[in-house]
């Protein structure tokens, strides 16, 4: 992913990684992390509840 | 003569830039300091709520509370702050009169916006959004407590992401923003979140209190209540007293540092949210204040450390709609009868609508919420509202407005929650079966133990 930045002294706003295009990528990603952790959590909860039962 | 006076005007400018970043640099440390103290309510609500759990749930306890505060954190990085930008004048998007909201405005707030991130030319934004996040943080943590020791996870969290990612900051949006439409148009005032925090919070809980139904074992078949004790009291009353710490945090986060682009007057003042003039000094007079009427009410009528220290929560919720105004005995009597009305409260809410809110929570954070506004009403009425734009007219305290404001903080806390724990129950991801209630959640799904020697009884009667 990398950088333009090639003089911290022409830095003047944003300089994060991904800066300019990637944004979206990460948000989207961040988002399925959260989702997908919630499923699996759901996942492994019902799970314990049936192993219980038995 | 014409040299020596540029000299000086350059002295000057010099001496006025080093002043104002003096200013930025306070301005910023003040609101990044906010976010560790109201980190310390987390380590209290984590304490509270592990104490008042029965043995057998209390790391299930704590597994939950631990996971509301992260996921809240993603929930308003991705969605809450642009809620609290884009909505104060409602739902149309619309700027407000200090144009500093609509969907226009708010733009800056979207996750992918470059202000989002780390950028030289804005050092504030991100200590904003964390200080507005860990409020968000907490009206998850109030409801957690709640909802112990039967909630699935999932369906908790689900609650939790809703409550602190949207419902809360709408409530901010409307009734804690300059261009909210509650605090234009019916001069609400709410300096330390009384209504936006805790009564959103503490009326989602029974909303979803309704729906989750009570612990195995809390009520008879004729109707009467069982107490079910917690397993540790000492922690659950230290717990709150964490709570109480942080929530100096939590108030310093309610106050605007003057001087900078983003508030209000000038270097030097303090002003509410609202842009009306306020003290330091006044805040800490009716913070104590309220902190020691509302344990004392609460003895009175209790004489239990459970309710004291809950009571000197209550006593600073009672207060906090008025914190910048009030004078500070009337402040106490306020919060005294917050924590003396505590506990009958609390028995109303348990045997007469048979809710089993396992900490009180209802209680502590949706009546008192209500006093706290409506104290507002009935002592302050009268008062200029905020800072009005240019050419605007002025909107001033009222009964009404706070009694407004006070039923819409209702309706936003308890429809969504009674409507979501209802789809969840439908759907079979809000309560946990009830083999695995009787066995303890700790059992059924953590992969550790609380107290792997178990909790010894002493030898003798004297130990």
């Amino acid at each position: 992913m990398g950088t333009s930045i090639t003089d911290w002294a022409t830095v003047e706003g944003a300089y994060y990684v991904g800066y300019g295009g990637w944004e979206w990528l990460w948000f989207l990603v961040s988002f399925a992390l959260c989702v997908g952790s919630l499923v699996l959590g759901s996942r492994h909860e019902k799970e314990s509840y049936k192993k219980l039962k038995k | 003569m014409e040299e020596q006076l540029a000299e000086l005007a350059t002295k000057v400018a010099e001496l006025e830039g080093l002043q104002a970043a003096g200013n930025t640099a306070l301005a910023e440390l003040y609101y990044y300091l906010t976010i560790p103290l109201m980190v310390i309510i987390h380590a209290g609500f984590l304490a509270y709520e592990m104490g008042a759990s029965r043995q057998k749930n209390v790391l299930a306890s704590g597994i939950k509370n631990i996971l509301a505060f992260a996921f809240v954190i993603p929930a308003y990085y991705f969605i809450g702050w642009w809620i609290y930008w884009a909505f104060p004048t409602g739902f149309t998007g619309s700027t407000g009169g200090w144009e500093i909201s609509g969907f226009e405005y708010a733009a800056f707030a979207l996750p992918w916006s470059e202000y989002a991130g780390p950028n030289l030319s804005d050092q504030s934004t991100g200590v904003f959004w964390g200080a507005f996040t860990l409020f968000a943080a907490t009206t998850a943590s109030i409801f957690s407590g709640a909802v112990i020791e039967r909630i699935q996870v999932v369906g908790f969290l689900l609650l939790a992401i809703l409550l602190g990612g949207v419902l809360w900051t709408l409530g901010a949006a409307w009734g804690w923003h300059a261009d909210g439409w509650l605090v234009t148009g019916l001069g609400y005032h709410d300096f330390g979140a009384a209504g936006v925090v805790h009564m959103v919070a503490g009326f989602f809980a029974l909303g979803v209190l309704i729906n989750l139904g009570p612990r195995i074992g809390k009520f008879n078949a004729d109707g009467t209540a069982n107490e079910i004790p917690g397993h540790n009291m000492p922690f659950t009353i230290t717990g709150l007293m964490l709570i109480i710490v942080g929530f100096w945090g939590f108030l310093m986060g309610c106050v605007i540092i003057g001087g900078e682009a983003w508030s209000w007057g000038a270097a030097g003042s303090w002003a509410t949210i609202y842009g009306t003039p306020m003290t330091v000094s006044a805040m800490t007079f009716n913070i104590l204040m309220g902190f020691a009427g509302g344990i004392i009410g609460a003895w009175v009528v209790t004489r239990d450390p459970f309710w004291m220290m809950s009571g000197a929560l209550g006593g600073i919720i009672s207060c906090a709609g008025g914190l910048d105004l009030w004078w500070p005995p009337l402040a106490f009597a306020i919060a005294f009868a917050g924590g003396a009305v505590m506990k009958p409260a609390a028995v109303f809410i348990e045997e007469k609508l048979k809710v089993d809110d396992a900490v009180g929570a209802v209680t502590v954070h949706g009546v008192l919420g209500v006093w706290g506004l409506l104290a507002v009403g009935i002592f302050a009425s009268g008062y200029p509202a905020l800072q009005t734009p240019e050419g605007t007219e002025m909107v001033y305290i009222s009964f009404f407005g706070q009694l407004v404001g006070a039923v819409v903080m209702f309706l936003l806390g308890f429809a969504p929650g009674y409507a979501l724990s209802y789809v969840l129950k439908m759907l079979g991801l809000l309560r946990v079966s009830e083999e695995a209630e009787i066995a303890g959640l700790d059992l059924t799904k953590v992969p550790a133990k609380a107290y792997p020697e178990g909790i010894l009884a002493p030898a003798t009667p004297a130990e």
